[in-house]
């Protein structure tokens, strides 16, 4: 299965407190998601909360919000998924 | 000589800002101390278990008052969508986080005295809390190092600040242990992160009885804005510390402990994913130490575990657990449930847990508290599930018994033993027996 990223922006968090820490917002089937990562390198990714759907105020469907959370836990379990599209962008 | 002393502060919403608390009849002065709470209150003699509360754990140590950790997490009870908080601190000993992983609660060391302790409310906790708290002291303990963990970019060997400890001549450490605790955020002290409520405990001793390190580590997380619950664990012997992969499954973080030097330790990473993912550690050098773990028919009331034959005349015990089997390595078990215990006596125990259930709709933080067992853990009702107790403390070992037959077989409990070397008998004015 691919998916389809749509990269929201990048934003640089605090690199004296943290080193190089970069948080990428990015949007996938309506959801958002924030990508954490360590000089370039996937951290984890922590999604939207279902209630905030993306396309507010239409609702997510039950079926919508199952495929978000497995979408989120597949994300932290391989970062590769999400590693691969980051790469992309340097 | 070893001393511990173990009891329970109540932190409340009443107590305003620098308000002291007070720690007296120690009957010796601290040197190392350790605190544990899981969100929920009562005054002392009276237990409790509910269904009503946040969950607000977390662990704190502390040897001076200016040298203390602590790490909390948050998950609220009743929530829709599960909705948790994560922190450390290097500036406090006692800490708690909002679900927006804002930092509402501080306890601080105000000073060490004669005979206890005094804490200091440096930020007005959000809820009543009691706080368990833990004291070592006494001739014996000679360093005490708190420090911070850093989750490394890479596995294999990071080595660790531990004064005092040592390697004899023969390659082997003594005489010292490291107690653990870590959670989920990356981010610098006292600045919480809006995230999963993973939080870890470990202990790890050498030990005195053969050359390998005894270490436990047990680990719980609820996955953050979740629309189902999403809880899991790990339990384990032979790591220090775990941490479950940010919105769960596995563990992704998990290492193990060794004394490599003078003045030091190293954990070798088996694995990592987070880094800078935060963890704490107490590390003593001096005293007698045993890590490791029991089991326990925690499903067969009046059914014992011992250890038994330990090299040294116990003073006391420090217990986490799970309310589970030990997990297959690197592999979690549904439900976030973690349990704390510690005891010196058949009389003197105090316990706390708190399990966050897995696979409801809305979000069930159930918690308890409680005087009279070493160990016990809440229901999914929010009752009480099950508990032990100490039945026997002897010179060099020491038997829980299950009061309270509601957990499992082969249930896994990790403990950190400690206490006075043994003393050879002998016949006093003997040349060689002072």
């Amino acid at each position: 299965m691919s998916y389809i990223f749509e990269h929201i922006n990048t934003e640089i968090l605090d690199p004296e407190v943290y080193g190089s820490n970069e948080e990428i917002t990015f949007k996938c089937e309506n959801f958002l998601y924030y990508a954490r990562c360590f000089q370039g390198i996937l951290q984890y990714v922590k999604g939207e909360d279902p209630e905030e759907y993306h396309n507010w105020p239409i609702p997510p469907t039950e079926a919508e919000i199952q495929a978000h959370e497995d979408r989120r836990h597949l994300f932290n379990q391989d970062h590769s998924i999400v590693q691969d599209w980051i790469d992309t962008l340097i | 000589m070893l001393n511990f002393a173990h009891g329970a502060v109540q932190w409340l919403t009443s107590q305003v800002l620098n308000t002291t608390i007070p720690v007296t009849g120690l009957g010796f002065t601290p040197k190392a101390l350790r605190f544990y709470w899981v969100g929920l209150q009562s005054n002392s003699p009276t237990n409790a278990n509910s269904q009503a509360v946040n969950q607000r754990r977390g662990v704190g140590f502390a040897s001076s008052t200016t040298s203390r950790a602590s790490v909390g997490t948050t998950s609220l009870n009743a929530s829709g969508n599960s909705d948790c908080g994560s922190i450390w601190s290097n500036t406090a000993c006692v800490i708690t986080v909002s679900a927006a992983g804002a930092v509402d609660g501080l306890l601080d060391i105000s000073s060490f005295d004669t005979n206890g302790f005094t804490l200091i409310v440096d930020d007005v906790t959000p809820q009543n809390i009691t706080v368990f708290w833990e004291a070592w002291g006494g001739s014996d303990i000679t360093d005490v190092t708190i420090g911070a963990i850093a989750e490394p970019a890479a596995t294999g060997q990071v080595f660790y600040t531990a004064n005092g400890f040592s390697i004899t001549p023969g390659g082997r450490a003594r005489d010292c242990c490291v107690m653990f605790a870590g959670v989920q955020s990356v981010n610098a002290s006292g600045v919480g992160q809006a995230q999963d409520s993973g939080l870890h405990v470990g202990f790890a001793a050498p030990g005195l009885a053969d050359d390998l390190p005894g270490q436990v580590t047990v680990c719980g997380n609820s996955d953050d804005a979740s629309g189902t619950m999403d809880t899991d664990g790990y339990n384990q012997t032979g790591e220090c510390l775990s941490m479950i992969v940010i919105a769960g499954g596995n563990p992704n973080a998990r290492a193990l402990f060794n004394v490599s030097g003078p003045n030091e330790f190293f954990l070798n990473w088996l694995a990592r994913a987070t880094t800078n993912r935060r963890s704490i550690y107490m590390a003593i050098a001096g005293g007698q130490w045993q890590a490791g773990n029991t089991t326990i028919a925690g499903n067969t009331l009046n059914s014992t575990s011992t250890l038994s034959a330990l090299p040294f005349n116990i003073k006391g015990i420090s217990l986490i657990g799970a309310m589970k089997t030990q997990s297959t390595a690197a592999t979690s078990t549904v439900q976030d449930r973690i349990g704390f215990g510690s005891g010196l006596s058949t009389t003197s125990r105090n316990s706390a847990a708190v399990l966050d259930t897995n696979n409801v709709g809305a979000s069930e933080i159930n918690t308890s508290i409680n005087y009279s067992s070493v160990l016990v853990y809440p229901s999914n009702a929010g009752a009480l599930q099950t508990a032990y107790d100490i039945n026997v403390i002897g010179a060099n070992q020491i038997q829980l018994i299950t009061d309270t037959a509601g957990g499992v077989a082969n249930e896994w409990i990790g403990y950190l033993a400690f206490g006075d070397k043994k003393v050879t008998a002998g016949t006093i004015g003997h040349p060689f027996i002072s």
